[in-house]
């Protein structure tokens, strides 16, 4: 007779370390990672700059040179630009973070003959032309107003100025007002000092042919004269943090109100980040973490809630949201605060420890399933300057952490009693 | 293109299973799609399928929760309810692959629903009512739109749910009958992904799944739409900061020749920046700030949606004229317009190929809709689409009389 009560036996699960990717020069220097992965005949390109919104002047420059870039060029008008993308389904995609910003171009490996020379001029030539740049702004203002209306928008928007203040990188965001500032020329000048040959790298992942792939690299992006760009300096080292702390709040009509709650943390080089990984995985990290299992299945205040122990470059916090009724935002908040003193003075058993080390060692496979999780690694891994080898040590550290160690962590770097608290709506 | 391979097979209590191997990561999926969604509600009370799905993962009859067994063996999950179908799905490391068996078999075969655990999960669900489609701007004009568009059949209310108090009010009875009636093993399919063997998944198949009796099945006959005669509209006022037009067409079922061509046609207007509508209506005449378009994936004749939102120096007057306009020069699309879409689809496909999940519910999907080969027949569905065919395809839809518009106006202060 089936027991249906028993589970069937679960082991912890091993960590297992990341496939080690090559790293050749181009002709100038440039340096190229590559990684064979997956079995789809596509490859990720990206070409990755060492600037980002932590390097900008105004509010919105990084990101808006990275989107105007892949415009339109020398030789092709947006819509030619767009249309021959389309003949060979490939795209031309940008991300901007702080520390980077990434120009990428996803293509199936038999048209790379065709799509990497898109890439190129996108690098090389951008046309930046007036009357794209206005539109797309024109229609972002738009967007923005709209986002505007949403209380989560809003309510994430004012933590970050409260936290960091509203000019340093880790506080700033673009709203409406901002990108009102933004002009053309702010654009052309951060091209010119920031995306420039010398500032880069290129990683190269999918399934490929390799020797093609690089012969075709060098020919487009091996020749140009590196220029030295080391003297750029990210503003987060150097900008003051406001600290803010207490109740804030912005009042809007509606039904639910939306919270930010959390404090200042710590960078991604400190010996307790993959302990507080833990932690804070533990705390709201997942459908079946502590605030989850409160404030949603016990208590029904909200949908969802999730914790957040953000470790940048050079700074670090921790953030709390989530959008509960009106009627629940003070007993959500009295909740929060509970769970975070919870961890401070209560060991976790050992089932709940386990199950955490299981869930994240779990859920690592399935990040690291596609080619494109493989390029974002090994992109992150190098701009924080780490190795694969440091990064390979996380799943051990974790596996090895005591419900004591879980215990010192919520301590030492959990502060319920300094908590900054954004309430955006009518909470009663 | 590479096919998805696949293998299946049925238990005697009806239960099909479907077996596809890929070993290229250490992980499984475990698929289970039920033949039932909030077209099987009724019209008083609506929201059941969606509030259900919620409660499968408040525990069942051997297994007082169903999450933390799954977390403890490295493995995370979801769910998603639509109009046709409510498919669950989990991903699991594949030496962990006898739990998803073990807590997926459990919830088939009865779930442990208490006053509390449906008190509590109501809760939730209605906080979920807000957060998506009542506390954002324009959140809510699909619930208005689809009530305008279908008429008689219950594809007329959201899954969600017609209003909040169809939640409140859902007894214990009511959940449980709807349980027996829907949840069986000969109205799912099983599918299991990734790194494991067809002898291995017919095995455990067999132990957990095969003791589950099968069920006498709540059938019911759907009314059917009649075809719209005129075209119809409703304006609705919100706190929004521009107005925007809602447009929803009739179209065939997602099972038929019409739908694909419907899809494509929505991708010359709308997706992708070289798109139509995007192009000429938002880029170039400014008269529109976004444009999407999309047909709904639905089992019985559905809908097309045409959303914009309209520029800050716009007009709605100006904006449907153009869409007009557009509408019409459809009949002038070229060949290489049409295979710059077949390109891209073809694209699109083999990324979506680079996930065991994607594919996974690839094949729950397209078994749910009566056609599992459909995973793989689908690409050359698209590649065999005539410009002829888009162009006849494109002048019955857009029939105004065809046409069904919600007018979405900022709220006047």
């Amino acid at each position: 007779m089936l027991d249906r009560t028993k589970a069937p036996e679960a082991s912890m699960l091993s960590p297992r370390p990341l496939p080690g990717f090559k790293t050749v020069a181009l002709s100038n220097g440039t340096p190229v990672h590559l990684l064979q992965y997956g079995s789809v005949e596509v490859a990720e390109i990206q070409v990755v700059f060492r600037t980002g919104t932590a390097y900008q002047d105004k509010i919105g420059q990084a990101r808006y040179t990275a989107s105007n870039m892949g415009e339109a060029t020398a030789s092709f008008n947006n819509q030619q630009l767009a249309e021959r993308l389309d003949d060979y389904g490939a795209w031309i995609s940008n991300d901007t973070a702080q520390e980077f910003i990434s120009m990428n171009l996803t293509s199936l490996d038999r048209h790379l003959p065709h799509t990497l020379p898109l890439l190129q001029e996108v690098l090389m030539a951008p046309a930046f032309p007036e009357e794209e740049f206005n539109n797309m702004k024109t229609r972002n203002l738009q967007r923005l107003q709209v986002e505007s209306k949403r209380k989560s928008y809003l309510a994430r928007r004012q933590f970050g100025h409260l936290l960091f203040g509203p000019d340093n990188p880790y506080g700033a965001h673009l709203g409406p007002d901002e990108l009102q500032q933004l002009e053309l020329a702010d654009i052309k000048a951060f091209y010119q000092k920031h995306l420039q040959a010398g500032n880069w790298f290129i990683t190269v992942v999918g399934k490929f042919d390799e020797e093609k792939v690089l012969k075709q690299l060098d020919e487009l992006l091996g020749k140009q004269q590196l220029e030295d760009k080391s003297g750029l300096i990210s503003r987060a080292v150097t900008a003051t943090d406001l600290l803010g702390q207490g109740r804030h709040l912005i009042h809007e009509e509606g039904m639910q109100s939306a919270l930010c709650v959390g404090h200042i943390g710590f960078n991604r080089k400190h010996p307790d980040f993959d302990g507080m990984s833990f932690v804070n995985t533990l705390l709201g990290g997942f459908f079946g973490s502590r605030l989850m299992k409160n404030i949603r299945e016990d208590k029904g205040y909200t949908y969802g809630i999730r914790s957040a122990w953000v470790s940048g470059k050079h700074k670090g916090y921790m953030i709390i949201s989530s959008e509960v009724g009106n009627e629940y935002a003070e007993s959500a908040v009295e909740e929060i605060r509970k769970e975070m003193n919870k961890l401070r003075t209560e060991l976790c058993t050992e089932d709940e420890l386990n199950l955490v080390k299981n869930y994240m060692l779990g859920s690592s496979i399935s990040q690291r399933e596609t080619p494109f999780q493989m390029g974002s690694l090994i992109r992150f891994a190098i701009i924080q300057e780490l190795s694969f080898d440091a990064l390979n040590q996380k799943h051990p550290k974790i596996l090895s952490l005591t419900s004591h160690d879980v215990l010192r962590l919520a301590n030492h770097h959990f502060q319920p009693d300094n908590l900054l608290e954004v309430i955006c709506g009518n909470p009663v | 293109m590479s096919k998805i391979d696949f293998q299946h097979f049925t238990l005697d209590n009806g239960l099909k299973v479907v077996v596809h191997e890929d070993h290229s990561v250490p992980k499984a999926v475990v698929d289970v799609i039920y033949r039932v969604g909030s077209k099987d509600e009724e019209p008083h009370r609506t929201g059941f399928a969606h509030l259900f799905e919620h409660l499968m993962f408040r525990g069942s009859k051997n297994i007082p929760s169903y999450d933390s067994p799954l977390q403890r063996a490295g493995g995370q999950n979801n769910a998603f309810t639509t109009a046709d179908v409510t498919n669950y799905y989990l991903s699991i490391p594949s030496d962990m692959l006898e739990t998803g068996f073990w807590l997926e078999s459990d919830r088939m075969l009865e779930l442990a629903l208490t006053q509390e655990s449906l008190d509590k999960e109501k809760g939730v669900v209605i906080e979920e009512f807000k957060q998506r489609y009542l506390n954002q701007p324009y959140g809510d004009a699909h619930l208005h739109l689809r009530g305008l568009h279908f008429q008689k059949h219950p594809y007329h209310w959201p899954t969600i749910g017609k209003e909040m108090s169809h939640i409140s009010d859902a007894t214990l009875e009511d959940v449980k009958e709807f349980f027996y009636g829907y949840y069986a093993p000969n109205n799912a399919t099983l599918i299991v992904a990734g790194d494991v063997s067809y002898e291995q998944v017919r095995s455990l198949a067999e132990k957990w799944f095969g003791p589950i009796p099968s069920r006498n099945l709540k059938k019911h006959a759907l009314p059917q739409e009649p075809p719209q005669t005129e075209a119809r509209s409703l304006t609705v006022h919100g706190d929004v900061p521009f107005p925007a037009v809602y447009k929803m067409f009739h179209i065939p079922p997602h099972n038929e020749r019409g739908y694909y061509i419907a899809d494509i046609i929505t991708d010359i207007l709308a997706n992708g920046r070289n798109a139509r509508l995007f192009r000429r209506l938002v880029r170039e005449q400014q008269l529109a700030s976004s444009i999407s378009a999309y047909p709904w994936m639905m089992h019985d004749p559905g809908a097309l949606s045409l959303d914009g939102r309209i520029a800050a120096n716009s007009s709605i007057e100006a904006y449907e004229a153009a869409l007009q306009a557009e509408i019409d020069d459809l009949q002038n699309l070229t060949e290489s317009d049409l295979n710059r879409i077949k390109t891209k689809l073809e694209a699109i496909f083999m990324l979506n190929q680079t996930t065991i999940l994607n594919k996974a519910m690839g094949l729950a999907l397209s078994d749910a809709l009566g056609d599992i080969d459909l995973v793989n027949t689908t690409p050359e569905i698209y590649q065999s689409i005539t410009l002829e065919e888009v162009k006849n395809t494109a002048k019955h839809i857009f029939d105004p009389s065809n046409c069904s518009t919600l007018y979405y106006l900022p709220a006047e202060k």
